[in-house]
């Protein structure tokens, strides 16, 4: 929907922030800042903490609505925009403010990207257990804004399980922080918590404290490839049942086999990526058990090293989130259930037609799904199926990404819950004057 | 705080004449918890249910009076304690454990549920629920959550928050939720990593939804003896540093051995300046390959010597002088004072050379104990109350070794909690807007602040020193942190 506010509105909104910041951190919007086809009026880039408290405290005084950016990869979740004033864009903050890597710690400023601190991050052997799709362009704070989350999450948990200490740019302009630097802490509420997962509608994240994890001294990759849902159920919970511990296990369909370039004509339908690592004792019997596992299931069983594994972990991290799969007619829907039902949902969703595409944590308990054909009609069809399929298992659906005109007749979010009141004063409280991506939140939040 | 007679009938109608205690001789095992915080509540309730708790807490509001919700009893920063009086709902009938899904690793239970007897339940599916605190005989799983409870393990595992999905909770109206649920990375504000750790503030739980994990294959315990304590706390940074994440890496000093040699009689040698118990778990393959780089980064420190144990009763026997600490302190002096902070694991070394200064220059022996893996110190200053003055200055040294933690880049607490305890040192580790904003979280779930009222936030009404009192412990023989 586009902006109904007349030219003068517009004027104001600009007006009132360019009072605040400095004329080389403002811009007028224009389309392509559109978000949901709302062209904000300006676009704020601030140059420092004070620049930003400054645009926000002016915002919250004249009751603007803004939409913090960092990478733009996930601004199609939540409700349809209805009001936008103003975007403010974190890529100024980009820097890494300590890494202490004898701690296995890091602190760095909300707008870096995934990719940018991983690569300091590598220069000393650690990593940070974090793949959400698309790092070179995601940044930080905008993952754990948005609760995404890659392959990885099997073993090491969600961006918001990484987190040791927050700093938090409240709407009326006043920086917070919490937690701290280092990994045991107890002192004082978990407002990272609050933040995490609540797409900027509570406070803008300036900067995040992580714990580190040693880079796996050694790396292996299985593919199994498998005729039937059941096989391949068979082999991942298998493996989850063995003394090994991957750092991720993947189940996808032939859908997703086909988007990372592999062929999708066999008869092998579902494949199993297992992500192994160790020492190199620990790695070979890994390697072991988990051949035999696959192999006993009855799959065939492919082995990746290097570059090869590496571009299928990115592949699967990435799914559905590549440039060739958007468009504005393409949907990505997120499901949490039990850790042993995904393979049913994935094999359901594998049905639902619109070249659908799914990729599943076996043992873990979410299910992402693409879809890229371009119809919107096809895609409703295939919203609804899939919403079958995750009220069929108990398991919860989340719109991460869809065409407007389904958005606006969707429950986006899915929050099936009893505590949208808890939440609601939760909104009360940190931001009265609903500044912050306002009604795009679960509930009307 | 007085409460009317009427108040004791109707909650006998909610929770049966057996389960109401009011008389003063049996409210007063109810008034202090491991802290030595004290305060008198007025009436102390045992529901069995839910509905109960809600009822009670429905009832509570009605009448304006304020509720502590209280586990075992074994928080060390004064979370149990009544410090408003009123009501203390008491969880210790709620402990069944509801359900085990053996497929999908999770359990059901109620908050009175005691911590090791999870564990043993599911140790017949090969599980185990991860967060060990060294009270897991004794306290319950709902302390552990309104703690964010960790343990010597969680430097590998994480703490209470990292492994609980959800929770069945009654906010301060008595109604009954569900926050959080049986999956992962479920929609909405994460309530329930909000209410973990919020010391009984702003919900009671009533039922957990915790993860459970597969027992490792393999264990081994490795203790390692140095002279100096620098070589041991160098040594921990150096495992860590090597990219090792074992799953404990425990620490003592001098004062500590010679406190716990007579008793235990461990075989640490009368030279030993600082003994590191490190636990290795994992596949047994991956456990050997550890264990000699931990080996490898240890011998680089000059040890005097090197143990390792495998089979369960061997590695007990290594546990035995770390756990016997506390309870030998006693040895050395009448009183100690147990402070909790954490720092980088990269300025232990620094942090605990200013806390051997600062026991020279005060006089006052200092016996440190550590997470050593998590950068979590415990330093117990030891002292005797009889002496006058003594207790003024055992508060004043740990107000003194926490600022050390915080100027070192660390934090107040590691995991005993903030409670009554350290309310009034909050200003040191948080400005004034930070914590404003950490409170108004209260009166989104309890507009009336009738739930666990006067905790974390500085009152502004006592001095520092005399709100740290609540941690002056008596050396107890069970007693180890």
């Amino acid at each position: 929907m586009p902006s109904d506010r007349d030219a003068a509105d517009r004027q104001t909104a600009y007006a009132a922030l360019r009072s605040a910041v400095d004329a080389a951190a403002i811009r007028e919007g224009g389309p392509g800042d559109a978000i949901d086809g709302a062209v904000p009026a300006a676009v704020v880039s601030p140059r420092s903490l004070d620049g930003l408290g400054a645009a926000l405290s002016a915002a919250n005084g004249a009751g603007l609505a803004v939409t913090p950016r960092g990478g733009g990869t996930m601004l199609g979740l939540g409700n349809p925009v209805k009001r936008l004033d103003a975007v403010v864009d974190m890529g100024a903050f980009s820097g890494v403010v300590e890494h202490n890597a004898a701690d296995l710690t890091v602190v760095a400023q909300a707008g870096i990207t995934l990719a940018a601190l991983r690569e300091r991050l590598a220069m000393q052997g650690q990593f940070l257990a974090l793949d959400a799709p698309l790092p070179h362009r995601a940044t930080i704070g905008g993952i754990l804004a948005s609760g995404a989350a890659g392959p990885l999450r099997w073993r090491y948990g969600s961006a918001r399980d990484l987190v040791i200490g927050m700093q938090v740019m409240q709407p009326d302009g006043r920086l917070t922080r919490s937690g701290g630097r280092v990994v045991k802490n107890v002192s004082g509420y978990d407002m990272a918590r609050l933040h995490a997962g609540a797409i900027g509608s509570l406070g803008i994240i300036t900067e995040v404290a992580f714990k580190l994890t040693p880079m796996p001294r050694g790396e292996t990759t299985f593919v199994g490839r498998f005729a039937s849902a059941e096989q391949c159920l068979s082999a991942a919970l298998a493996v989850y049942d063995s003394d090994v511990m991957p750092l991720a296990l993947t189940a996808y369909d032939s859908g997703a086999r086909a988007r990372l370039g592999a062929d999708a004509s066999s008869e092998r339908a579902y494949s199993l990526a297992i992500r192994l690592g160790g020492r190199p004792r620990a790695l070979k019997r890994m390697e072991g058990s988990t051949l035999f596992r696959c192999l006993t299931s009855g799959g065939n069983v492919d082995r990746l090293d290097g570059a090869g594994a590496a571009a299928l972990w990115e592949g699967l991290a990435d799914l559905g989130w590549g440039e060739q799969a958007g468009g504005a007619a393409a949907m990505s829907v997120r499901i949490a259930t039990l850790p042993t039902k995904v393979l049913d949902v994935m094999a359901a969703l594998s049905m639902t037609g619109a070249a659908a595409a799914v990729t599943a944590q076996p043992g873990y308990g979410t299910v992402n799904a693409h879809w890229g054909c371009g119809d919107e009609a096809r895609l409703g069809e295939a919203l609804s199926a899939a919403r079958d399929v995750a009220r069929a298992v108990g398991g919860t659906l989340t719109v991460e990404r869809a065409p407007l005109s389904l958005r606006a007749a969707a429950d986006v979010w899915g929050y099936d819950g009893d505590s949208l009141d808890i939440m609601r004063r939760l909104k009360a409280q940190y931001d009265p004057n609903g500044v912050l991506n306002p009604n795009r939140y679960a509930g009307g939040i | 705080m007085a409460i009317k007679d009427g108040v004791i009938q109707d909650l006998k109608a909610i929770v049966g004449d057996d389960y109401v205690v009011h008389r003063a001789e049996d409210l007063i095992v109810y008034e202090y918890d491991g802290s030595v915080d004290k305060a008198m509540p007025a009436i102390v309730v045992v529901p069995g249910s839910a509905e109960e708790v809600s009822d009670v807490v429905r009832l509570a509001r009605e009448r304006d009076i304020p509720v502590v919700a209280r586990g075992a009893g074994t928080g060390l920063s004064g979370g149990a304690v009544a410090q408003m009086g009123g009501i203390v709902i008491s969880l210790t009938r709620m402990t069944r454990i509801l359900e085990v899904d053996v497929e999908n690793r999770i359990a059901v239970v109620e908050p009175g549920v005691v911590n090791l007897h999870l564990t043993e339940h599911v140790s017949r599916h090969g599980l185990c629920y991860a967060p060990d605190p060294s009270s897991q005989r004794a306290c319950t799983i709902g302390g552990n959550v309104a703690e964010n409870s960790g343990g010597p393990h969680c430097l590998a595992y994480g703490v209470t928050t990292n492994h609980v999905l959800g929770m069945e909770v009654v906010l301060a109206d008595g109604s009954l939720r569900w926050i959080g649920g049986a999956s992962r990375e479920l929609p909405g504000y994460d309530l329930r990593g909000i209410v973990i750790g919020s010391e009984g503030t702003l919900a009671i739980v009533t039922k957990i939804i915790v993860r459970l994990l597969r027992q490792p294959e393999a264990v081994k315990t490795l203790l390692a003896v140095f002279r100096e304590l620098d070589q041991a706390s160098a040594a921990v940074s150096g495992i860590i540093a090597a990219g090792v994440v074992p799953a404990a890496i425990e620490m003592m000093d001098d004062l500590c051995i010679q406190a716990v040699e007579p008793s235990v009689n461990a075989g640490y040698p009368a030279d030993a300046g600082a003994v590191l118990l490190v636990e290795i778990e994992g596949l047994a393959e991956e456990v050997e390959e550890e264990v000699e780089e931990i080996e490898n980064v240890c011998n680089e420190f000059d040890p005097i010597e090197i143990r390792t144990a495998t089979d369960a009763e061997a590695r007990e026997r290594l546990w035995a002088g770390r756990k016997g600490v506390l309870g030998a302190l006693g040895r050395l002096a009448p009183n100690y004072l147990l402070v909790d902070g954490t720092v980088p694991r990269t300025n232990l070394v620094e942090v605990l050379s200013q806390i051997r200064d600062l026991s020279r220059r005060s006089g006052y022996p200092i016996a440190n104990l550590l997470h050593a893996g998590d950068g979590n110190l415990h330093p117990s200053v030891l002292f005797d109350e009889r002496k006058h003055g003594d207790t003024e200055n055992a508060l004043a040294i740990g107000a003194e070794i926490l600022k050390m933690c915080i100027d070192a880049g660390g934090v107040l607490s590691g995991e005993h909690g903030i409670g009554l305890e350290k309310q009034e040192h909050m200003p040191l580790m948080f400005n004034d807007d930070d914590m404003e904003a950490m409170a108004r979280l209260k009166p989104a779930f309890d507009t009336r602040d009738l739930l666990n009222p006067a905790k974390i936030f500085p009152t502004g009404a006592s001095c520092n020193e005399a709100a740290f009192a609540g941690a002056v412990m008596r050396a107890g023989p069970d007693a180890w942190i």
